[in-house]
């Protein structure tokens, strides 16, 4: 059943849209305040350099996946580090997908100036028309690659070189430990405090 | 977790055994074998780990099939297309203890009727339902030892329960809100849940430490050792016998014959990929049920023209994977799911088959922690037509992580003829060896039994309240998990691979356990069978190597 699940879930698994807000903003308690730790954590850090990506191809995924998982009342792929994830990646372990996106690179630069004449770069465009221009090529291989390089960059393990400071496992409730005392949830411990 | 070490022998010693494959049944016979006093070799083809090596890294393990299995597999529906290749089509362990390492341990025993089920409900057009030659009553003492030499949790009496000799050694692992949810909604419906047995220790046991409730189980190993691997479990026994020797990262590639027919070694390719011969008295394949059919057929030799064992053209037929569905579901409150093992409860209201269905099958459900970890739900939280990027997708993905269980039934998959195992006419692997070629269409029973289950799935979120409801449409298998029934066991030389000792018909001294020798799939589940089907070979197989019949 495994590897269906996993295809399968690149479309099909949900949740409820839109009625989580509130309770995110409960949860995070502070949400300015983490926002500013969480740049000022990128800034202060000197930035490792990009050792597969040039500055401008860095530049424009980048701007991708700050679309794919945009920064909110919450972190997104920018504060997650996800370009350095992805940069080194392509060196390494996902090095096959290197050729498809520099040519999605190209791509997106092209659909840019076709929206908006003089545009040489995707990144250059308002947020709206970048979604726009997303929206057309969704369906793409370029974009489904980076959809998922920015999923494992914002919530895979931090030794991979994105999600930092664990900025994505903490808007989701994800707690990494070693281990759990029961109760885990909120109806186990509603059957023991009945008991 | 012990992690002993047994003795080394020479490569141009004759051993007892040689056993290729160290998973749930190549592990069992390890332990049984050599603590009966016999020399036994095991060669797996993949890596030793030490336990601080199962790290937490789904990316790793998950998303680079980091101790998954390696053989190249080509697919298709039917004999008259071509297969092409598919990436995660069966999804095993290439790694010392198998599949058993990064198994999630539901533990369900068969039941009586799995192994006689071809007399009850006759003949089912388009399959070949066949019983077993042994009955649960053969098994149960066996299914017993997996209990507690193994270690498996849970709770004695559950609903239609079949005989057992002793309760389990340790009780049910702590309940999770998602067993809470299907729980109350099953008693609900007027089902009868219960706790899941699972392999994994609730409590501390033959040494071994209790579950720490880490939630890394499905598709992981476990560091430490709560999961009843062979590798927790077996190996570490097996080699303090000093009788016992697990030589990782050997790729066997051909099964050795002699000019009567008898088996006398393995040729493997080692650690370095020199090639190597390992003699043995006798031979037994427990590399899982697509490796051993096809390790069968690349043993083609003059005498043995259509591959080892295989003069009654059964070797690779009869593949059954288990059917399945899921409902996923989101809840008001969080459940967090991804801590704790992933099953607690399940309903097996629907183990028999029932004519009033109108189709053949049975089988069970359980709540779970399916999605369970955040790459793999950053990647699904959607449903269909919903888009899946965004500042809307990513509230939905903050929203519903800690808050979805998933609802998931498990069936009988019928055996057909062609369903099977094969060996690629043009792909290979890295070393030149044929690629697995996979055939495979679900039985239309087969099919209706997943759907029956999805609408069961449907209503249980729905008694339990869920604030969302998102079932997986039923289409035919696109890969498999549970690899069963390809040298399936039988009495008739000319319909079965293996007699009911794991001997293959054609050679005396060739043995043959794991998931290949199971007649009917079960009802999902399978690996705590083909543990207890290893605790009885090694039975027989002391008989008769002490009586000098191997």
């Amino acid at each position: 059943m495994i590897p269906s699940r996993r295809s399968f879930l690149a479309s099909a698994a949900g949740a409820a849209a839109g009625a989580g807000i509130a309770w995110l903003a409960l949860d995070w308690g502070t949400v300015d305040e983490a926002l500013a730790h969480a740049a000022s954590a990128m800034e202060q850090r000197p930035l490792p350099p990009f050792t597969t990506l040039t500055p401008d191809e860095a530049r424009e995924l980048a701007a991708v996946a700050a679309r794919i998982v945009p920064t909110t009342a919450t972190p997104g792929a920018t504060e997650a580090g996800v370009i350095y994830f992805i940069d080194r990646a392509l060196g390494k372990e996902q090095g096959r997908s290197l050729k498809l996106l520099r040519a999605g690179v190209a791509d997106l630069a092209r659909r840019a100036a076709r929206r908006k004449p003089g545009a040489t770069r995707f990144s250059a465009l308002a947020a709206a028309e970048q979604d726009a221009v997303l929206g057309d090529v969704e369906r793409g291989e370029f974009f489904q690659a980076m959809r998922f390089l920015t999923m494992v960059g914002m919530f895979g393990d931090p030794s991979w070189g994105g999600n930092r400071e664990a900025v994505g496992w903490k808007i989701i409730g994800f707690e990494h430990r070693r281990s759990y005392t029961p109760p885990f949830g909120w109806y186990d411990a509603q059957v023991a405090r009945e008991r | 977790m012990t992690q002993g070490y047994g003795v080394t022998y020479p490569l141009s010693s004759i051993v007892d055994f040689v056993i290729v494959g160290s998973g749930a049944a190549g592990g069992v016979l390890a332990k049984e074998l050599s603590s009966a006093g016999f020399a036994v070799v095991v060669l797996e083809r993949g890596p030793r780990l030490r336990p601080e090596e199962f790290e937490h890294d789904e990316y790793k393990y998950f998303f680079q099939n980091h101790i998954g299995a390696k053989t190249p597999v080509t697919w298709r529906e039917t004999p008259n297309q071509v297969a092409k290749p598919r990436e995660n089509a069966i999804w095993g362990a290439h790694i010392v203890g198998g599949s058993s390492v990064h198994f999630t341990a539901n533990f369900w025993r068969f039941r009586p009727i799995d192994f006689n089920e071809r007399s009850v409900v006759g003949d089912i057009p388009g399959a070949a339902l066949a019983d077993w030659p042994i009955t649960y009553d053969d098994l149960e003492p066996y299914y017993t030892k997996v209990d507690w030499h193994v270690g498996v949790s849970g709770e004695a009496g559950g609903w239609g329960e079949p005989r057992r000799s002793r309760p389990y050694p340790v009780p049910p692992l702590p309940v999770k809100s998602s067993g809470v949810l299907f729980e109350r909604a099953a008693r609900k419906l007027g089902w009868h849940p219960f706790p899941a047995p699972m392999a994994i220790l609730s409590r501390a046991h033959n040494g071994r430490t209790p579950c720490q409730n880490c939630g890394f189980c499905q598709g992981y190993g476990c560091e430490f050792g709560a999961k009843s691997s062979t590798l927790a479990s077996m190996i570490p026994v097996a080699e303090r016998t000093g009788r016992c020797e697990i030589r990782p990262n050997c790729y066997v590639r051909k099964v050795q014959v002699d000019a009567r027919g008898r088996a006398t070694g393995v040729i493997y390719f080692d650690r370095q990929g020199r090639e190597q011969l390992q003699r043995a008295r006798a031979i037994i394949l427990s590399c899982n049920g697509a490796e051993t059919a096809r390790l069968l057929l690349m043993s083609k030799s003059n005498r043995f023209p259509q591959g080892l064992a295989n003069s009654s053209g059964m070797v690779g037929q009869h593949l059954m994977f288990n059917g399945g569905s899921m409902v996923a579901g989101i809840y008001e409150h969080p459940l967090n799911e991804y801590k704790g093992a992933q099953v607690t409860r399940i309903a097996l209201d629907w183990f028999d088959s029932d004519s009033r269905r109108g189709f053949y099958g049975g089988g069970g459900m359980d709540a779970r922690g399916d999605i369970l970890l955040p790459i793999l739900w950053g990647m699904s939280a959607a449903a269909p037509g919903e888009r899946n990027w965004g500042a809307d997708y990513k509230a939905s993905v903050e929203y519903g992580f800690t808050r979805q269980m998933t609802v998931m039934g498990h069936c009988t998959s019928l055996p057909v003829a062609d369903n099977s195992v094969s060996l690629d006419p043009t792909l290979t692997d890295a070393r030149g060896l044929p690629a697995i070629r996979i055939t495979y269409r679900d039985h239309e029973d087969d099919l209706k039994m997943m759907r029956f289950l999805l609408e069961r799935g449907k209503e249980i979120h729905a008694a339990a309240g869920a604030q969302k409801v998102m079932p997986v449409p039923i289409t035919v298998s696109a890969s498999g998990v549970h690899l069963l029934g390809t040298c399936r066991m039988g009495n008739d030389p000319r319909t079965s691979v293996v007699d009911t000792n794991h001997r293959a018909h054609d050679v005396p001294n060739l043995f043959i356990c794991d998931g290949s020798s199971l007649v009917t799939s079960g009802r999902g589940q399978p690996t705590m069978t083909i543990m207890a089907l290893a605790f009885r070979a090694g039975d027989r197989i002391t008989d008769l190597a002490r009586r000098g019949e191997v």
